[in-house]
Parts: C-alpha cells; sequence; structure tokens
C-alpha cells in the first residue's frame, strides 16, 4: 500500500500503573479500509483502541491520525479531534448514560460540538431511520433498549459528528446472530456512504473474516502478525493466528480443520515470558524463541510476521 | 447503578410502609407549622404577658404560657421555623458543597485526595454537637453562624459518600463514552456523574436532617444558638427546664414536638431509603 495512512501507530506502548498492556506495537491503517484487530480477552485489543482515540494514554510511540500527532490534534483542538475520530464500545446498554433519555443522548453530541441544531436533528431523524430507530425510542431510556437498539444508538452519537475513523469495539459482542448480520451491513453501508474507515476490535473471527479488509493479530500485548484477511485466514504464517484459526467453528464437514491446541493459559503481562512472549504455549518453538524476541518481518505484499519459525 | 424509578413511585412506596406514612404525615405537619406559623399563631411569639406567666393547658393558650407569659403554641410554631430553616439550609449547603468536595476529591491527584480525606476525617473525628459548640463559642451565636457551622461539621459526611460512588463510577463505560463524544468537565459532572450518585446522598440528607434539628435544639437548649427572644425549641426547654418547678408544661410540649420531628424525620428518611434502594440500609 503505497497510499499515506489514516492512522499510522509506531511502536505505542500502553500501561495500567506499572502493567504494561500494550506493549511496543506499530500498526498502519489505510483511509477506506477496514482492520479487524483480533486477539484473546487481555491481548491489549481495547487498550491499543483507546490510546488511538485517546481515552487511554500512551506511555511510549506515536499515534498519528491523517499524518499529525493525535496528542498535538487533541492539545490544539480536543472537539475537532473527537469530531474526526470516534469509538463504539463494547456494552452497548451501558455506555449510555442510564439517567438521560434517548432523546438527550442524541441531543448531546449536537450540543457540545455546537452544531446547528435543528439542521443536525433533522439529520439525526434521517440516520434514526436509516439504522431501524423510530421516534418512540426517544423517550425511552436505555436500560428500556435491546442490545441492538443501544448500540445503534450509540453509533448515531458518533455518527452524527461525520467522523472519518471509528473505532469499534466488539461491534458484535451481546447481539444474537441476525442482530449481529444487520449491525455488520449497517456498518458496511455506512462506510461507502460516508467514506469511513474502521478498526473492529472482536474475537469473533467469523465477523472480522465477513467485513475486514486486513487483520491484525494480537497476543499479549503485540501485534504478531498482519495480512489481507483472505490470505491471513487460508494460510496463517505465525503458529498463534494458525491455532485461533483452527478453533473456528464450522459447520462444514469438508472444511474441518483439525483444532491446534495450546498448552496452558495466556501469561500475565506482568511477567511477560522472555524471548518470544508465545514461546511457552507454541507448538513449534525452538531454543531460539526462548532467547530472542523475533521482530516483525515483512512477509510477502501487506503481511508481516513475528516469528522465527512461520508455519507458512 | 441503580434503575431509575420515577419520582411519584419513590414516594408511592414511602406511603406504602406505615412507618413511612407516620414519618411523612409527621414531616408534612411540621413544614406546614414552619410555613404558616405566622397565620396560625394565636399570639406574637414574644409578647410578655407577666400578669399570666405559668398558665395551664386552656382554650386561650393551647399549651399554657411560660415564664414570660409568652403563649406556648405560638412559640412552638416560631420553633419549628427554625428548626426548618436551619435543617434545610444547614443540609443543603452541606450536601452540595460535600458532593462538589467528595466529586473533586475522586478526581483529584492522589496527594489532593488524601488531603481532603484528611481534613473530612479530622472534622468528621469530633461528635458534630462538641465541634459545633467550640466553634459557636469562638465565633458567637447567632442564626447564620450555627447554620454555617453545623453546615461544616457535615459536609464529611456528604464529601466521603459522593467521593465512594463516584470512586465506583470512574470506570464506568458511560463515562469513557460521554468523553470519546468530547463531554468534559462541568457537563460530565453535572450530567453524567451527579444523577448518577445523587440516591444514597439524598437518602443522607434526609436521615441527617433530625440530626440537625437535634443539635440546633441542643446548641440553643446550651445558650449559644440562636439568640433569644427567638424561639427555638431548644430555648424553649431551656426556659421550660429553668422554671420546672413552677410548671412542666413548657418542657412537656416542647419536648414532645422536637421529639416527634425527629422522629418523623427518621422514619421518612429511612422510608425513602429503602424506597430507592434497599441496598443502603448499612449506611447509618
Amino acid at each position: 500500500m503505497t497510499v499515506r495512512p489514516i492512522v499510522a501507530i509506531d511502536r505505542v506502548s500502553v500501561a495500567y500503573g506499572d502493567l504494561v498492556v500494550v506493549h511496543e506495537v506499530s500498526l498502519d491503517i489505510a483511509a477506506g479500509e477496514t482492520v479487524g484487530l483480533v486477539g484473546e480477552s487481555g491481548s491489549g485489543k481495547t487498550s491499543l483502541g483507546k490510546a488511538i482515540t485517546m481515552l487511554k494514554d500512551t506511555i511510549d510511540g506515536t499515534i498519528a491520525f491523517e499524518g499529525e500527532d493525535v496528542r498535538a490534534l487533541v492539545a490544539s483542538d480536543r472537539l475537532a479531534f473527537r469530531r474526526r475520530v470516534q469509538m463504539i464500545f463494547q456494552d452497548p446498554v451501558s455506555s449510555l448514560s442510564p439517567r438521560l433519555k434517548i432523546r438527550s443522548l442524541l441531543a448531546e453530541p449536537i450540543e457540545v460540538h455546537g452544531l446547528p441544531f435543528e439542521a443536525t436533528w433533522r439529520q439525526i431523524e434521517a440516520l434514526m431511520a436509516d439504522v431501524g430507530l423510530s421516534a418512540q425510542h426517544l423517550d425511552k431510556y436505555p436500560h428500556e433498549l435491546s442490545g441492538g437498539q443501544a448500540r445503534r444508538v450509540a453509533l448515531l452519537r458518533s455518527l452524527v459528528l461525520a467522523p472519518r475513523f471509528i473505532v469499534c469495539d466488539e461491534p458484535t459482542a451481546g447481539l444474537d446472530v441476525s442482530v449481529q448480520g444487520d449491525l455488520l451491513n449497517l456498518l458496511c453501508d455506512l462506510q461507502i456512504t460516508r467514506g469511513l474507515t474502521y478498526l473492529i476490535i472482536s474475537h469473533n473471527l467469523n465477523v472480522i473474516r465477513r467485513v475486514t479488509d486486513t487483520v491484525a493479530v494480537m497476543y499479549l500485548g503485540q501485534i504478531v502478525e498482519v495480512g489481507e484477511t483472505a490470505t491471513l485466514f487460508a494460510r496463517p504464517a505465525h503458529p498463534y493466528t494458525a491455532s485461533l484459526i483452527a478453533a473456528i467453528p464450522t459447520i462444514d464437514p469438508d472444511r474441518r480443520r483439525s483444532p491446534i491446541v495450546l498448552a496452558g493459559e495466556i501469561p500475565s503481562p506482568r511477567k511477560p515470558p522472555t524471548g518470544c512472549r508465545f514461546h511457552p504455549r507454541c507448538p513449534s518453538a525452538q531454543a531460539r524463541c526462548r532467547t530472542e524476541a523475533p521482530a516483525r518481518r515483512d512477509a510477502g505484499p501487506g503481511r508481516s510476521v513475528a516469528c522465527h519459525f512461520p508455519v507458512a | 447503578m441503580n434503575i431509575r424509578r420515577p419520582a411519584s413511585s419513590v414516594f408511592a412506596q414511602v406511603w406504602a410502609r406505615g412507618a413511612g406514612r407516620v414519618g411523612l404525615v409527621l414531616v408534612l405537619l411540621i413544614v406546614a407549622m414552619a410555613l404558616f406559623a405566622p397565620w396560625i399563631a394565636p399570639y406574637a411569639p414574644n409578647k410578655i404577658n407577666v400578669a399570666n406567666r405559668f398558665a395551664d393547658p386552656s382554650g386561650a393558650f393551647f399549651m399554657g404560657t411560660d415564664h414570660l407569659g409568652r403563649d406556648l403554641f405560638s412559640r412552638v410554631l416560631f420553633g419549628a421555623q427554625i428548626a426548618i430553616v436551619v435543617a434545610f439550609a444547614v443540609i443543603s449547603i452541606s450536601l452540595i458543597s460535600g458532593t462538589l468536595l467528595g466529586i473533586a476529591a475522586a478526581y483529584a491527584p492522589a496527594r489532593v485526595e488524601r488531603f481532603f480525606l484528611i481534613v473530612f476525617d479530622v472534622i468528621a473525628s469530633f461528635p458534630s454537637l462538641v465541634l459545633a459548640l467550640a466553634m459557636v463559642a469562638i465565633l458567637g451565636p447567632s442564626l447564620a453562624n450555627v447554620i454555617a457551622i453545623v453546615a461544616i461539621t457535615f459536609i464529611p459526611h456528604f464529601g466521603r459518600v459522593a467521593r465512594a460512588q463516584v470512586l465506583a463510577l470512574r470506570n464506568a463505560p458511560f463515562l469513557e463514552a460521554s468523553r470519546a463524544i468530547g463531554v468534559s468537565g462541568p457537563r460530565l459532572v453535572f450530567v453524567h456523574i451527579i444523577p448518577n450518585i445523587s440516591g444514597p446522598l439524598i437518602v443522607l440528607a434526609s436521615m441527617d436532617v433530625p440530626v440537625v434539628i437535634t443539635i440546633e435544639a441542643g446548641l440553643s437548649f446550651l445558650g449559644v444558638g440562636v439568640r433569644p427572644p427567638l424561639a427555638s425549641w431548644g430555648t424553649l426547654l431551656y426556659d421550660g427546664y429553668s422554671y420546672l418547678t413552677q410548671s412542666f408544661w413548657p418542657v412537656l410540649f416542647a419536648g414532645l414536638v422536637l421529639s416527634l420531628a425527629t422522629l418523623g424525620f427518621t422514619l421518612f428518611g429511612e422510608a425513602l431509603r429503602d424506597a430507592i434502594d434497599p441496598k443502603l440500609r448499612r449506611i447509618p
């Protein structure tokens, strides 16, 4: 990819106190692209998403949005940055302020950003129809909505600011399958009509495979593999990616893979293993993996792997 | 997070409990006495009529008269005014400033937070009445001083609960989502934080009302509360107590009204607590 990335993450680390949950992660996201970020719980996906949206401070590295450091963007005009970069949160109902009616929640971004109220509210009403909300929802409280409806309200609150880039944290978590499908279609439609770029954080690999162009795989605070979605799913190079993909449930007997069972649990980021962080659980670990951390190397167009002995 | 309930249903729940109903009636009665004292009172509360001192209750003087022949019933009504004014002024001041200080403490850097907590602890380590007594003795008794001083002694109460509530709420996803939208500063505090911590604070406020009424009466009884001839229930008790051998009616009626007021506000507060959030039973 030769186009300048809309988001450029360069060796970023994020910590909670002395607990480093994201360790020197680099990732480029091209404009108009949908990038998936996958990995187990606790691998640092959400923390990375919050770092990009400046909801969580980084302890090291830089994040650039459209070529400018996000810190500088927030420092010079916080609201302008918020209008360009948005985030949709994991738990739809509890990410809406519980004492406010939907009407106030939807009006809030207009008031905070001082947008022209009448015109913007009409825009919201039009969008509501698009996302499948009706006027009767306006006088409800968040806890009176279903997960899917709450997620749409959260999405509307972001969309009204006309962002360029949205981080979607587990956009399908807690929704039933038909609603998941609706929501993903909605996100895809919006991407086309509004020229959006997405970072989709999920551990649902079926979702990631369906909607993303590029996938980044995180393990214990590091990105171990990045690749174009179809090739990465077809030929995973990192043993961890291979085990993740082998674990996808499938109902097609011809495509059934033998699962790769990993030993043990994800280690604590407080005391990460030496060398390659994955070596204690890696089926193809060798002596070198215990001592030397592999750098992420290019492995074909748009592809990079952090492994001494890639499987493909 | 407590599920939002419309106010009418909170009152319906207070009314549904026997104790809550008694409390509510007593509270309304005391408030009505205070509000309508000038119209209900048969005599001016400070009108001295020495010829009529120590009169027993009668058709002309419902509760009899005191050592200066002043109508006790009228003085009890105006005493309700003092009690209600002091209680509501004190609770409003300490509720508002305690809440804001508590929120500030929760969001302040660790050092500042510790400083807030130490100040709260120092104030709270004295019994309210003793602290108020000492401070009024220094600053001089007056209605405004009593209100200000008692309010200060109650700030830690609200400050600590507000801080604890904010700590519990601070990582709530909706606060982060609000920040992501661009919400910050006062709007975050007043629109998103305060409505979600208000339940326990309102309960606490209602439970503190009878305590403040008792403290005000106590200070006035000890002669460091409101200045005579203003009729505080504490003053009435003191005057009655001084002349107990001549007539026991003033002590009896002033004490009875004070007890009923305290009882009423306590029952009401407890019913309100149970209606808003039964989990709060642990808070004293």
